[in-house]
């Protein structure tokens, strides 16, 4: 009950704020007016896309990225390019009302949209989850009818808005679990403090074992050994289709065939979180099934301890 | 024959700026050019094709000229803006620009030409300092060359430079990004450098004999020698602030232009700087009709002809000389 009245009295102050201000001022330092009600969007980054089709306003996309599945209803939509290849000419000729991007996106092609007189909405990467909710609120405020009704809203925006505002859900392990993000390779990526992922590890109980304040810092193997995280956090590109057992089953052997992950206690134990890579890595609505898809693996056993042989066996 | 390949090349390089003119994805084809252009479609025509266009051959004709004085001064055919380290120092200067929140690339463009010229400058003063030989300038070029970077891939690991997609796009090259302002920028830049190389002409034949002889017939090699490295940076240092790093023009089209036309420089500076802008002209209608609406990176298109094409040529002709 008093979750509700605090979301109530939340999204009462976000609607006023909202009313009040006149604009947003995006990542570029760029003002974008409010209540738009764009009919022609382009948006250059997947998860932005997401979260078009997650307000409701899928059906006004004309453009979006090369990198955009989802959902399947804007597949059929124009193709723009990627990050590095997107086409300037493709983009003027969707003639759109408005292009959304974030950051990641050329500077130098939203310099270029803007000199063509197209107006261009840059958001800054959000640092937490409960930032991606406000981003929501924002491109909702901007791109849609001024002072629609609240019937307009996609419910599981609402729900979204109520979630993120009521207790933020951070839950409590015992012992406070460590926890690594990365991926073997020749230049392993993980996440700082900075990133929206140490929010998740965060919300699901895990401390992040990276301190580091960069967002997406490189480490090296003896960083990673020396880590010694209780949980390995990883992504996998297999659909959703796929036994989600077996899917952390190959990416366990995966891991124990890598020269410094199998050095790794939480390797060797079968500690192993493995999440859909676009619901983790897109900080956009989706981030919530991530959330989820962690807290299932926490509870549930491990995929397979090893012996100090290394030899695999199932717990 | 060999008199006929200069107007022939310039017949090409104008049929392909009209190819170049009416393709894109952007659905304005040679039929809606012939009927009259909608608001649209001019925008499209006229401020993304006709800059690229005209960007290309600007380009193209700057990195051929570079390469065909820098192999002179270099007294070596593999020279170019790669090897000499002008490139990198254009490109560390790039990444630098980015790191500080630049964003145009009239703007990124400037510190990249200053990279260039600082590289210059540095092979300026091995050749003041007494080391003359080309072979010791052309190692100082290759050291700076790495060393600008091994600076530029600092910066991109640790996530200084703020748009990584956006240099990574800049060190593959594309003429894509550029507007009319960066081209009225480059064309008078192209335009001297070119014009001075021309005038230049019969010292350039002259320097073809060897120091030596140059100088015995009045050339004063010294003088010749700055103000051909000074000419090849800027050509070399404005393409690559504006275009990014594109690889094989410099070095491809002078080398051929020597096979199939002359080596008398009033004959060669005119063919390599159609040859160059043919070339780039050709790859850039490439890059953007072969997995359209994505623009496939300059770089890797002039790689792919470029490399093949230049092993024939050398496996053809058993010693490559000047």
């Amino acid at each position: 009950m008093r979750i509700t009245f605090i979301s109530a009295v939340w999204l009462l102050l976000l609607t006023l704020s909202a009313a009040a201000a006149e604009g947003f001022v995006d990542g570029t330092g760029r003002e974008i007016a409010y209540g738009q009600d764009c009919q022609r969007i382009v948006s250059l980054m997947p998860n932005v896309t997401e979260m078009v089709a997650f307000l409701g306003y899928g059906d006004r996309l004309v453009g979006k990225s090369s990198f955009c599945n989802y959902p399947d209803s804007i597949l059929a939509v124009d193709d723009i390019g990627g990050q590095i290849d997107a086409s300037l000419e493709k983009i003027v000729s969707l003639q759109p009302d408005i292009v959304l991007a974030y950051q990641g996106n050329s500077l130098e092609l939203v310099d270029q949209l803007r000199q063509l007189g197209i107006q261009v909405c840059a958001f800054r990467e959000a640092n937490t989850v409960e930032q991606i909710g406000e981003q929501l609120r924002i491109l909702d405020t901007i791109i849609g009818t001024p002072g629609r009704s609240d019937k307009a809203l996609a419910p599981e925006f609402a729900g979204w808005l109520v979630r993120e505002s009521a207790g933020r859900e951070y839950h409590a392990l015992s012992g406070n679990p460590s926890c690594f993000f990365g991926y073997p390779g020749e230049l392993v990526y993980t996440c700082g403090s900075t990133s929206f992922i140490d929010d998740v590890m965060q919300r699901c109980g895990l401390a992040n074992a990276v301190s580091l304040q960069d967002r997406w810092p490189a480490v090296s193997a003896e960083f990673i050994i020396s880590s010694d995280p209780d949980w390995i956090l990883t992504t996998t590109s297999c659909t959703e289709a796929e036994d989600p057992a077996e899917v952390r089953a190959e990416m366990l052997a995966e891991l124990r065939s890598d020269p410094v992950f199998r050095e790794l206690r939480a390797v060797k134990q079968g500690q192993l979180i493995v999440v859909n890579s676009d619901h983790l890595l897109r900080p956009g609505p989706r981030i919530l099934l991530a959330i989820e898809e962690i807290r299932d693996q926490l509870s549930a056993p491990a995929v397979g301890a090893v012996s100090n042989h290394g030899a695999a066996s199932a717990r | 024959m060999k008199r006929l390949l200069l107007p022939a090349l310039l017949l090409l390089v104008l049929l392909s700026a009209a190819v170049s003119l009416s393709v894109g994805p952007g659905g304005l084809g040679p039929a809606q050019l012939l009927d009259g252009l909608s608001g649209l479609e001019s925008t499209i025509l006229w401020k993304l094709r006709l800059p690229r266009v005209l960007m290309a051959i600007l380009a193209g004709s700057a990195l051929s000229a570079s390469g065909v004085l820098m192999q002179l001064f270099f007294r070596n055919p593999l020279a170019e803006p790669y090897i000499t380290g002008v490139s990198a120092g254009a490109a560390l200067g790039a990444v630098v620009a980015t790191s500080i929140g630049l964003t145009s690339s009239l703007l990124i463009g400037f510190p990249a030409l200053l990279g260039a010229m600082l590289i210059t400058l540095a092979l300026h003063a091995t050749f003041i300092s007494g080391r003359r030989d080309s072979a010791s300038i052309l190692l100082m070029g290759i050291a700076l060359g790495t060393l600008c970077g091994a600076l530029v891939w600092l910066l991109l690991v640790s996530g200084s430079s703020g748009g990584t997609d956006q240099v990574i796009g800049w060190l593959l090259g594309r003429v894509s990004t550029v507007g009319m302002s960066e081209v009225l920028v480059m064309l008078p830049a192209v335009l001297l450098g070119c014009g001075l190389a021309l005038h230049w002409r019969r010292e350039l034949d002259a320097m073809l004999l060897g120091d030596d002889k140059a100088h015995s017939l009045g050339v004063d090699i010294r003088s010749l020698r700055l103000r051909l490295l000074a000419v090849s940076s800027l050509l070399a240092g404005i393409s690559v602030a504006f275009c990014g790093v594109i690889a094989f023009v410099g070095l491809m089209v002078p080398h051929v232009a020597r096979m199939y036309g002359s080596a008398r420089h009033a004959v060669l500076l005119p063919l390599a700087m159609c040859g160059g802008a043919l070339l780039l002209l050709s790859v850039d209608i490439v890059s953007r009709t072969a997995a359209p609406p994505r623009e496939i990176p300059l770089t890797i298109i002039t790689s792919l002809i470029g490399a093949p094409f230049f092993l024939w040529v050398l496996l053809r002709q058993r010693e490559v000389q000047l």
